[in-house]
């Protein structure tokens, strides 16, 4: 208990960086954990000293963002442990003492954190959909294109198609054309009416006028440079030898927005980059016993807070994407709430008006990412239509749509996802189920008709994020 | 083709580590996944059912990057190579087709 600090935060995104910031003012002694070697968090990542050139091509935001990320960095009050994995979380029930236990493992060895409260800001990653051919090399993640562009200067190829219907896919591209790069093509699965009849309601235009108009002069952009721009549209597999040489894109029926097989075509790419959203990381949530809850368009599971970011353990507190996708000013905003809850459990003075205003700042925020995922949602009988039987849903176990809905059939009071992993190695792999738990939901959930509350996810289990096991003394295996 | 987007100087090439047998050299601070890209190496790892992977994430939580990492002195780990960053003497090996193993 000597040793433990105040408040420990786990990540150094908008939402971790709001929080640290917050919990120095006041003069808490704070600790922040981020597996990264610098603060940003995924929108503010930051290249390597050598790789910086050209970070005006992200955006001015972005160049704000970074310094903003870097002066917190600065603060001194604040104990700093980047490059720091947290892999696992023990509340203090668990080790019977009045500290939280946060491991962590860094490219050296392990390490422990204690800490009398928690933030947990661990972010999101792409969503994963899977379809014929996306385990090919060179199929990613948009924000995985976006992620090696900003931290480390490369793209993963020249004829470069982003499809999904995030309208990041628009910020992405139009940064690949900062840096000279001209996407192949971008897909929306959304027929282009949807935005405007989203934005035609009363008081949206107004209110979310800025992301608008970055959204707007990234598409004529777009449209100048000559990138193709297709609404309605979906990449409905992709082909090549041993890496994606094309993609078969499919016109969507603008009344059922699903594809049409009889409407294809080719278009010849080396990379692929696939936003259709994100889903929450909610690990360490789960890991600490607190509670999630299913969001279709949120991020999945995703933590339940009492609206000033408690979760429903004791002291142990959320923000940011981890408690639904909401974007970094969403997340900012609840980093600084969530401090200022932490801060007044504790027994700091915490003004009432400041807290006030942190609660408001925090729903005009939740207001704007809810018409977000309004428009951003694909909608699931598209993503279902997408994948056939011999798509592979685990990556890791290389399990194939068919094979799970095989043993569906064959075994039918199998109702939960722990129990489909258990019998299906679905989850058993590396990622953990991170990549395969939505659409083993999915397919559970049709197979047997039962609500996505009662099929569940899988049990978080430590290690949450690899652990060389030379490390705890043994020898090596993957 | 995968590259560099920025125009890298000879003399910020300051770590040399070995790739697959060959001697590479390699800016400090970059993850092994960065400097791979750069050099156009396409595949990462073979999976057990003989398919070729590649990063998929590029943030540490798909684990399709994993290479095997030997540092100066130490046993030999599966690591994420979009989360490791590049040290001098390093032993990278990208994992080989199970036929060739
Ligand atoms: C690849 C990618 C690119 C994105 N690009 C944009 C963009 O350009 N514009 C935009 O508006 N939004 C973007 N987003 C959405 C973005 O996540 C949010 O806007 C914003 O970054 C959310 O802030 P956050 O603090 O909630 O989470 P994040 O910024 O994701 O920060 C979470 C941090 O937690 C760390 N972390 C997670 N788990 C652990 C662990 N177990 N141990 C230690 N550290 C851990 C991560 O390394 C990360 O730095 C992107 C998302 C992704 C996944
Ligand atoms: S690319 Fe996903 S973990 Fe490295």
């Amino acid at each position: 208990m000597e040793n433990s600090v105040d408040i420990a935060i786990i990540g150094a995104g908008p939402g971790g960086l709001a929080a640290s910031e917050t919990c120095a003012r006041f003069g808490a002694s704070v600790t922040v954990i981020d597996e990264q070697s610098a603060p940003g968090g995924q929108i503010y990542r930051q290249a390597p000293e050598n790789l910086r050139q050209r970070a005006e091509g992200f955006g001015i935001a972005y160049v704000d963002g970074v310094a903003k990320a870097n002066a917190v960095a600065s603060i001194s009050a604040i104990e700093w442990r980047l490059g720091h994995a947290v892999w696992n979380v023990l509340t203090p029930q668990r080790t019977q003492s009045e500290a939280f236990l946060i491991s962590t493992v860094t490219d050296d060895g392990l390490s422990e954190i204690e800490a009398k409260r928690v933030i947990v800001a661990t972010g999101c990653y792409d969503m994963p959909v899977p379809f014929p051919g996306w385990t090919l090399p060179g199929v990613m993640g948009a924000g995985a294109i976006q992620a090696l562009m900003k931290g480390q200067r490369v793209v993963p190829g020249k004829k470069i198609v982003l499809a999904g219907s995030h309208p990041l896919l628009l910020i992405i591209a139009e940064q690949m054309l900062a840096f000279g790069e001209r996407p192949a093509a971008v897909v929306f699965s959304q027929p282009m009416w949807r935005a405007g009849r989203l934005l035609s309601r009363p008081g949206v235009a107004v209110s979310f006028a800025e992301p608008l108009a970055q959204a707007a002069r990234a598409y004529a952009k777009l449209l100048r440079a000559g990138v193709p721009v297709i609404f309605s549209g979906a990449v409905l597999r992709a082909d090549g030898n041993d890496r994606v040489e094309s993609v078969t894109l499919a016109h969507l029926n603008p009344a059922t927005g699903l594809p049409q097989p009889d409407n294809t075509r080719e278009i010849s790419c080396d990379a692929v980059g696939i936003g259709f959203g994100f889903t929450a990381s909610s690990e360490l949530v789960r890991l600490a016993g607190a509670a999630t809850r299913w969001s279709r368009t949120g991020g999945g599971w995703i933590a339940v807070h009492d609206g000033e970011m408690r979760s429903t353990v004791a002291n142990l507190y959320v923000a940011g994407e981890v408690a639904g996708i909401g974007g970094a000013k969403t997340a900012a905003a609840e980093g600084a709430l969530a401090a200022l809850s932490a801060l007044r459990d504790a027994g700091y003075g915490v003004d009432a008006a400041e807290l006030r205003r942190a609660r408001s700042n925090c729903r005009r925020n939740r207001a704007f990412a809810a018409l977000l995922q309004e428009l951003a949602d694909p909608g699931d009988e598209l993503l279902r239509a997408l994948r056939d039987e011999g798509t592979v849903i685990c990556r890791c176990e290389e399990i194939t749509k068919g094979q799970v809905e095989e043993l569906l059939g064959q075994n039918p009071f199998l109702g939960t996802s722990n129990a489909l992993k258990l019998l299906g190695r679905t989850g058993m792999g590396a990622c953990q189920g991170r990549y395969c738990s939505r659409s083993v939901l999915e397919l559970i959930s049709s197979a047997t008709g039962r609500g996505v509350e009662d099929i569940g996810q899988f049990t978080a289990r430590p290690p949450v994020k690899p652990v060389p096991i030379h490390h705890f003394g043994g020898g090596v295996r993957d | 083709m995968m590259r560099r987007i920025i125009p890298v100087e000879n003399g910020s090439l300051t770590i040399s580590l070995e790739l697959d047998g060959v001697r590479v050299q390699a800016i400090p601070g970059e993850s092994l996944a960065g400097m791979m890209f750069a050099r156009g190496v396409g595949i990462f790892r073979w999976t057990s059912g003989g398919k070729p992977r590649a990063p998929y994430c590029a943030m540490g939580t798909c684990f399709e990057c994993r290479v095997e990492v030997r540092r100066v002195g130490q046993e030999p780990v599966v690591a994420r190579a979009c989360m490791t960053p590049v040290e001098d003497g390093m032993v990278v090996n990208t994992v080989a087709p199970r036929e060739k193993l």
